[in-house]
């Protein structure tokens, strides 16, 4: 891949300012945990898989910016006739924006950057995992119950990997809690 | 930490990497196992039956994919995502419908078809020796029954500059220039029992009865300079046609088809099929469309027929309302003489078709109604201001009568002033006597009366009108 050794040190580097801005102290900021299962969909022309995985996240805001750190690990793999696929893993860090801070019903731009293996078997073909780096973009809404405002329900709708003949894209439904 | 800093650098940042990155490499590997996955497909061949490995220069052909199913194991044949390829330095060339142009000179080369990650070549020869004559009607013996089609793949001699021969498939550059020539195997005359076209460089031998026939190819050698003619090749067309029917041409189900639609407007087209049923020899019943074959006829002009063009169903045309028209058809030696060039053409003659004795022959026949035009749409007119079905229109200024025109739209999108049509009813369904009075024997007048409102109501063959008038000063 001509952009692989970049791609790496950016993610590299992104987990490091999040780290820093995690382990930092800043007022109106505050630290969140989310997980959810997501339906990752490998979509090509000719036909699409689609494997669950757990989404696991951990995140930064303050006030109308996030910073992410997704780790998505296998639930369930999906087959087509014979082919069977499933995600290992995923790693992703992603930058929220949330243009109508103020409203319960929260409005999410997201933009980030994930690496997604893929695992593949065919009969009579060598099993195989590929794995597809790039940039990540997507919405999300979520809302706080109101008797536990720390908690919230979210969605997300994120395009992990776009590429000239096939799309990553991750569907997840799931939890949030700020401390 | 000031993200608002921050954010167009990381903003920008992800945009350069959305622009630039593609593991296409990767992409590969399961865009491909998708396209196998899709169809189910696990293994790829080339159709052994259909393939051919040795081709003269400038011939052309189609190559086709085979593939195999993992579920069912069924072999099918691979129309989409194929992609062909031949090796490198080829002059041959090939495009990616498997259509192969073989060029000007002797090679060997590689033939390639990748379906998915699923890759399958031969080798292919492309030889300089000429055609010089056919010497077999068709690879391997095949037997037919009348009013039938059968694909043939004639073999012929080729020799090279080394005086070698070669003995295969004939080319496409041969194919079409084959004149075939029919006869009777008991008298020798110009056979109407069938005839061999080429369509498509794939010959086909279609019969219209019984018999045994003699067939010859007369085509230019390309060795000698002189039109060849081959040995003669024996042809038994047997009889084992059980019943023949006729459906619509939309059925399907050829064992339990019938032609349920018997009616017929006119200037619109039905669409018949004859259906052949025949007795298989391991004694089952083969149910097959056999209109391309058949002999069609029709007993009068109410209604016209003409064979589609692929010639897999009879269109029936209804010219005359009120009219019926029967349509016959046979398979086999019916009374009419038929023309040779019906033999090629389909025969479809514009008289009833009878059996000449009921041997080797079966027969039948179907009325068709033809009704008259449906009408879609009533349009009308009073004193010359369109009206709206149901919608009151005013009219104004005292008028003295009202004129009503109606002018019927036909299915056909024409259309026709039925005022004075002896099917079209008016009745005064508001205002009769105080508001307006129909004139007598002047169809659609009325005289006013009164103010108010008149409601009229007209039915035309099916269809009716509300006009709906309200008059004023």
């Amino acid at each position: 891949m001509k952009c692989k050794y970049n791609m790496k040190l950016f993610l590299y580097l992104s987990n490091l300012l999040f780290l820093t801005i995690f382990s930092s102290s800043i007022a109106n900021a505050g630290v969140f945990f989310a997980i959810a299962p997501a339906m990752i969909t490998v979509d090509t022309e000719n036909g699409s898989t689609r494997p669950l995985v757990a989404d696991i996240r951990l995140a930064y805001e303050i006030e109308k910016h996030q910073l992410e750190l997704a780790v998505m690990s296998s639930i369930n793999e999906d087959k087509l006739n014979q082919l069977t696929v499933d995600i290992p893993s995923i790693t992703s860090v992603f930058y929220r924006y949330s243009p109508y801070y103020e409203d319960r019903l929260k409005i999410h731009v997201i933009l980030g950057a994930s690496q997604i293996d893929v695992d593949s078997t065919y009969p009579n073909t060598a099993d195989s995992t590929d794995s597809f780096e790039g940039i990540s973009f997507g919405v999300g809404v979520e809302e706080a119950f109101i008797s536990i405002p720390e908690l919230k329900l979210k969605l997300d709708w994120i395009q992990l990997y776009r590429g000239d003949k096939l799309n990553i894209n991750a569907l997840s439904l799931g939890l949030r809690y700020e401390f | 930490m000031n993200f608002k800093k921050v954010l167009p650098f990381m903003l920008a940042a992800l945009f350069a990497f959305l622009t630039a990155c593609s593991d296409k490499e990767n992409e590969d590997n399961l865009v491909n196992l998708h396209i196998a996955a899709q169809q189910d497909i696990i293994s790829i061949s080339f159709p052994a039956d259909s393939t051919e490995t040795v081709l003269s220069i400038n011939s052309e052909f189609d190559f086709s994919l085979q593939g195999q199913k993992s579920q069912t194991q069924e072999v099918v044949t691979l129309s989409k995502n194929v992609q062909w390829s031949l090796s490198e330095n080829a002059s041959s060339t090939i495009d990616k419908n498997g259509h192969f142009i073989a060029s000007a000179n002797a090679e060997i080369i590689t033939l390639s078809a990748q379906f998915g990650h699923l890759v399958e070549s031969i080798e292919i020869r492309v030889s300089s020796a000429v055609f010089d004559r056919v010497i077999e009607l068709n690879s391997e013996v095949f037997s037919i029954d009348m009013c039938q089609s059968q694909n043939i793949k004639p073999i012929g001699r080729y020799v090279d500059e080394d005086g070698n021969e070669e003995i295969r498939p004939v080319d496409s550059t041969i194919i079409n220039t084959i004149e075939w020539l029919v006869r009777n195997q008991e008298d020798n005359i110009e056979s109407q029992r069938a005839h061999i076209e080429t369509s498509n460089n794939q010959a086909a031998v279609r019969t219209l009865s019984a018999g045994t026939i003699v067939i010859q190819a007369k085509a230019l050698s390309k060795l000698t300079g002189n039109v060849e003619t081959s040995i003669d090749f024996e042809q038994a067309i047997g009889n084992d046609l059980n019943s023949i029917k006729l459906c619509d041409s939309s059925d399907t189900d050829l064992l339990n088809c019938k032609l349920d639609t018997t009616e017929l407007e006119k200037d619109k087209t039905l669409s018949i099929i004859s259906v052949g049923t025949y007795q298989a020899t391991d004694g089952s019943s083969l149910n097959t469309n056999i209109s391309n074959n058949s002999k069609w006829g029709i007993d009068n002009t109410n209604a016209t027929i003409a064979l589609s063009a692929d010639r897999q169903q009879l269109n029936v045309t209804g010219n005359s309302e009120n009219t019926s028209t029967t349509i016959s058809v046979a398979c086999g030696d019916i009374v009419q003489s038929i023309a040779n060039k019906d033999i090629t053409k389909g025969v479809v003659l514009d008289s009833s078709v009878t059996c000449d004795n009921n041997i080797d022959c079966l027969a039948t026949t179907e009325e068709i109604k033809i009704s008259s035009l449906a009408v879609s749409s009533l349009k009308v007119t009073a004193n010359a201001n369109d009206l709206t079905d149901g919608q009151s229109f005013t009219l104004s200024g005292n008028p003295a009568e009202i004129t009503l025109v109606v002018t019927a739209v036909f299915s056909n999108n024409t259309s026709q002033v039925v005022t004075e049509d002896s099917n079209l009813a008016y009745s005064i369904l508001q205002g009769s006597g105080t508001v307006i009075e129909e004139q007598v024997d002047v169809d659609g007048v009325y005289t006013v009366e009164g103010f108010g409102t008149a409601e009229i109501k007209l039915d035309f063959r099916g269809e009716s009108f509300i006009a709906l008038l309200n008059i004023t000063l």
